[in-house]
């Protein structure tokens, strides 16, 4: 059936490019069914249909096709109201009306329960308390959990992250209050029970070392541990190591849940259909009864590593076809006031498909199937990078490309035209921030989690609109261009060392898979 | 995975939405659905708008009636590579306007390519619907303006390095190229990957291009989807004006589904290496074809055996007998039949076969004795669930409508949909699995650490 189809289209293109193509030459055989309308009919309906072959009819359309067509009015945009009460414990509630659909999404964010309050050589512990609070809770088993969720039609899980933990319930609001019975119980009562504990546990350190298989999981692991240290915040892995997870108790994880789970301090965002005025007495019958902790007595510091290894090597397999390469630094946090121009610039360098790395490295160079930048922003620090995977034998043009693409944003300031796109792209795609329930209130909580006002995001558009080229080039040449970016590159090291080497970025080292340090390059 | 996108970072989650029953009862939850009106060109473009007022956005979604189904032997992944093509200028529009135009329009787009359609798609705000409407026409009339041989030679890198990094550099990756080519016999539109095979990708030529875009690039042969911020009138008028002009051309043909599908008649096993730290165990067989009857039993029993803690597969081999880290089963639809999957991801030290052992015993457990009504309940209710979310964000709308209307020439199918699943009962699963998941239809995959040394 294919062959005889390919038989009958290039028949019928036999009259546009015969001849060395590539393809094979076949015998002519009739044109498909209808045929197009003779020559002297006149000019052809649309409706009438014309042969593969004839020419677009441009002219007829009554359009300007010179340049595309204007916008018609702006529309005008403001982000939903959030309505915000305190329970009787502490706990800070921000409710999101949204009717359209029957579906109510809730956010608990815990600024104590992330990856920064691992103790020492416990890496892994804040993550593991979050993966152990929705398995059994409240009474019933793990088991049991999970079948009366899905009748609910409602899912309730719990994460975490570098600088939060984040308990989240997502379901239809005909089900809510049985599923936020739920999710109480997983918040408050969870039951860490040892056999759930040993399972989870085991998973946990095979996923980990299930990263080594992933070129790109471990080129994120080495560029965090190179900027921030093995044994220092934000420096290991916030699910940890399997070294370190091997080693964590079930009252480890007990007690990190009572010390760090606490509502004060912690914010519940609630998104969908609800009513804010009828939802707070709920919340509070619920919750309320959450008992107040004392926050840790101190929040650590992030202290990135001074002079970090400039070069980092990690042999993923031999003939590996891609190498996957972080570049970056340290850079802010998400309150910082450059936030504005830091996205702005970055937008342009590196943040869209027609930004100057993607355009190049990809679209222009074919070396990778896709380039970019973008900032981090944690609570303290943050971290900017470039990310791509490149075709392995255009490993080092491509890194050397990318360094070139970094430096010509600190050469010049952005011509118009970028510094115009860069900044309608975040203006006018603001809205679409949010679009969903989860969405929505992941906005506001970002808000909370950095410490930013409750209307911020209405100063926002105007903030973008103001970042002007100089301001841009400014910013870069301070974060840009002290040429002390790390250099992470996951490939096939063995085959490509000493031209890495070349590169001439030290100190230079070499890992093995999980981070360990396997060689030190002078 | 079957969903080729030109840039990585989106693809459709082409969930099908509910209108979704309650919790412990089974009746429909008021108000929702999914609705557009559709209308044709005098040229055959079909035209589909959904109206929704909530954000001043506008999703433009363009279905170009060809997948990689429709490919010749010895241009595998052409369908995709083409798909590449299509952003790099037209006859009004410079290479990298496309995306420039877009993105100083505060929007944002990409394309997927898999067995059954290629899809075009923006999502930006609905002040720009000129612009997407445009934007689009220029390069449906006018692609072929604008190639020449440094453009395809630049994708087709592009598209090697996609292969590269999801594939042959990922984990597992290459399993699925070695599954897809036993499922389905050789000159099967679902034979091998939509990406295709590194030897016919070089094959390409610019012949082939012109050919292929004059083929299946016309206006009777595409669908376009608008939803958002607009309105029908508006959204009529405008149409007209940029793709009203354009002639009916041809209908190419397409390679459709013209016997029954049915399940293979042998059990293939492979055993793979790669460089990974566990084994992984794959069981595939084939399913019917999209939309067709027994697909939303299979669904069904997909989740019964494997989706939460008190799945079948999960239930066992994870929680009780802990031999497997993770557990998966879905069924992936497509024109000419589906494909059902089985994974499960071995624990450190454990042997394949004992996977495999565990899954060949459910399944036919599964086959003999229907699930519990809980078992069904809990499935119906979790997908009616996913129904629902899948409708709050325009691209998950604009996406079901263009993929009912593809696959069923209705966009407004979504009640009958549920309705397909509401139908549902134990016994149904049970047959299905006994009809299409059988011992002998089955291709075994493992995928096992590369022995050291030897790469």
């Amino acid at each position: 059936m294919r062959a005889l189809h390919w038989i009958t289209t290039a028949a019928v293109a036999c009259s546009l490019s015969c001849g060395p193509s590539g393809t094979s030459a076949t015998k002519t055989t009739p044109p498909p069914a209808t045929d197009p309308p003779a020559p002297d009919a006149g000019p052809a309906a649309p409706g009438d249909m014309v042969g593969i072959d004839a020419p677009a009819p441009w002219a007829t359309s009554g359009v300007d096709w010179s340049k595309p067509p204007a916008p018609t009015a702006e529309p005008t945009f403001a982000p939903p109201a959030a309505k915000r009460f305190e329970l009787s414990n502490g706990l800070k509630v921000v409710v999101i009306e949204n009717r359209s659909l029957p579906l109510v999404s809730l956010q608990l964010v815990n600024p104590y329960g992330g990856a920064l309050y691992d103790p020492r050589r416990k890496y892994g512990l804040a993550a593991m308390t979050a993966d152990l609070m929705d398995e059994s809770a409240g009474g019933r088993t793990a088991l049991e959990l999970a079948d009366h969720m899905q009748r609910l039609g409602a899912a309730v899980w719990v994460g975490a992250g570098d600088d939060y933990g984040v308990a989240n319930l997502r379901g239809l609001s005909r089900t809510f209050d049985e599923s936020l019975a739920v999710f109480a119980d997983v918040v408050m009562r969870p039951a860490f029970v040892q056999t759930d504990f040993d399972r989870v546990k085991s998973n946990r350190v095979d996923s980990i070392k299930q990263n080594r298989d992933e070129p790109r999981a471990v080129a994120s692991m080495a560029f965090h541990q190179t900027l921030y240290g093995a044994d220092a915040p934000y420096g290991w892995p916030t699910e940890g190591r399997a070294s370190t997870v091997a080693k964590l108790r079930r009252k480890d994880v007990q007690r990190f849940h009572a010390a760090h789970w606490r509502p004060n301090g912690a914010t519940l965002f609630v998104a969908g259909d609800v009513d804010a005025d009828t939802l707070a007495p709920v919340l509070e019958a619920s919750l309320g009864s959450w008992k107040r902790g004392a926050p840790p007595r101190k929040v650590p510091a992030i202290k990135p590593v001074e002079t970090p290894a400039r070069l980092v090597m990690i042999h993923s397999k031999d003939d590996a076809p891609q190498s996957a390469v972080y570049i970056g630094r340290v850079a802010l946090a998400r309150d910082d006031a450059r936030y504005y121009v830091a996205e702005v610039l970055n937008t342009a360098l590196g943040g869209t498909f027609a930004s100057r790395l993607n355009n190049r490295l990809r679209e222009q160079l074919g070396y990778t199937y896709g380039a970019g930048s973008s900032f981090d922003y944690g609570v303290q620090r943050g971290t900017w990078r470039v990310r791509t995977d490149l075709v392995a034998d255009k490993t080092i043009p491509g890194i050397k490309e990318a360094l070139a693409i970094v430096r010509s944003v600190v050469e010049a300031p952005l011509p118009d035209d970028e510094l115009a796109r860069s900044r309608a792209l975040l203006v006018r795609g603001f809205p679409q921030k949010f679009q969903s329930n989860a969405g929505v209130a992941a906005a506001y909580a970002e808000l909370v989690v950095h410490g930013l006002p409750d209307d911020w995001y209405a100063s926002y558009v105007d903030r973008i609109g103001q970042v002007t080229a100089a301001d841009a080039h400014a910013f870069a040449q301070d974060m840009l261009a002290a040429n002390d970016f790390v250099v992470v590159v996951v490939g096939d090291v063995k085959a490509q060392r000493a031209a890495l080497l070349d590169l001439g970025l030290r100190p230079a080292i070499e890992l093995d898979r999980d981070g360990k340090v396997l060689a030190k390059h002078k | 995975m079957i969903q080729r996108a030109r840039f990585l970072s989106l693809g459709l989650a082409a969930l099908v939405a509910v209108a979704a029953s309650s919790s412990l009862d089974a009746q429909p939850t008021d108000g929702v659905g999914l609705t557009a009106t559709k209308f044709e060109l005098d040229n055959g473009l079909e035209v589909i708008v959904h109206e929704d007022h909530s954000q001043p956005t506008v999703m433009v979604h363009v279905w170009y009636h060809v997948g990689s189904k429709d490919e010749v032997e010895g241009r595998s992944g052409f369908a995709h590579l083409f798909e590449h093509l299509m952003f790099k200028g037209s006859k009004h529009v410079p290479d990298g306007d496309f995306d420039r135009l877009l993105e100083a329009a505060g929007g944002w787009n990409n394309g997927t390519t898999n067995e059954d359609r290629t899809n075009y798609f923006e999502q930006l705000p609905s002040n720009y619907l000129g612009l997407a409407l445009y934007l689009e026409a220029d390069r449906m009339a006018g692609l072929w303006d604008a190639m020449n041989q440094d453009v395809l030679d630049n994708q087709r890198d592009v598209v090697k390095n996609e292969r590269r990094q999801s594939y042959e550099n990922a984990p597992y990756g290459m399993a699925e190229l070695a599954i897809q080519q036993a499922l389905w016999p050789k000159g099967h539109g679902n034979h091998g990957l939509t990406i295709g095979t590194m030897e016919d990708l070089t094959a390409a030529s610019l012949a082939d291009v012109e050919l292929f875009y004059r083929t299946y690039y016309v206006p009777n042969n595409a669908t376009l989807v608008i939803a958002g911020d607009v309105d029908v009138d508006t959204v009529k008028k405008a149409v007209q004006l940029y793709f009203g002009w354009m002639p009916r051309r041809p209908e190419p043909s397409h390679v459709t589904l013209t016997a029954p599908v049915r399940p293979r008649s042998e059990e293939t096993r492979m055993v793979l290496e790669d460089d990974v730290e566990v084994p992984q165990v794959f069981v595939t067989w084939r399913a019917p074809q999209a939309f067709g009857a027994d697909g939303a039993e299979l669904d069904i029993a997909a989740q019964v055996l494997a989706s939460g803690k008190t799945s079948r597969l999960e239930k066992r081999l994870v929680f009780d007998e802990r031999i497997a880290s993770s557990v998966g089963a879905y069924q992936y639809p497509m024109m000419l039949g589906s494909m059902f999957q089985v994974t499960v991801m071995a624990k450190p030290g454990v042997e394949p076969d004992q996977l495999f052992m565990a899954v060949d015993e459910e399944l036919a457990r599964l086959a003999k004795e229907p699930p519990t009504d809980d078992e069904v309940l809990r499935a119906r209710n979790t997908r009616e669930a996913r129904f629902v979310m899948g409708l709050e964000s325009l691209a998950g709308r604009a996406g079901l409508l263009a993929r009912y209307n593809a696959y069923l020439g209705d966009p407004n199918y979504f009640a009958k949909d549920l309705a397909r699943y509401t139908a549902v009962t134990p016994k149904r699963v049970s047959e299905a699995v006994a009809r299409w998941l059988k011992p002998d239809a089955r291709v075994v995959t493992y995928v096992v650490p590369a022995k050291k040394g030897a790469k």
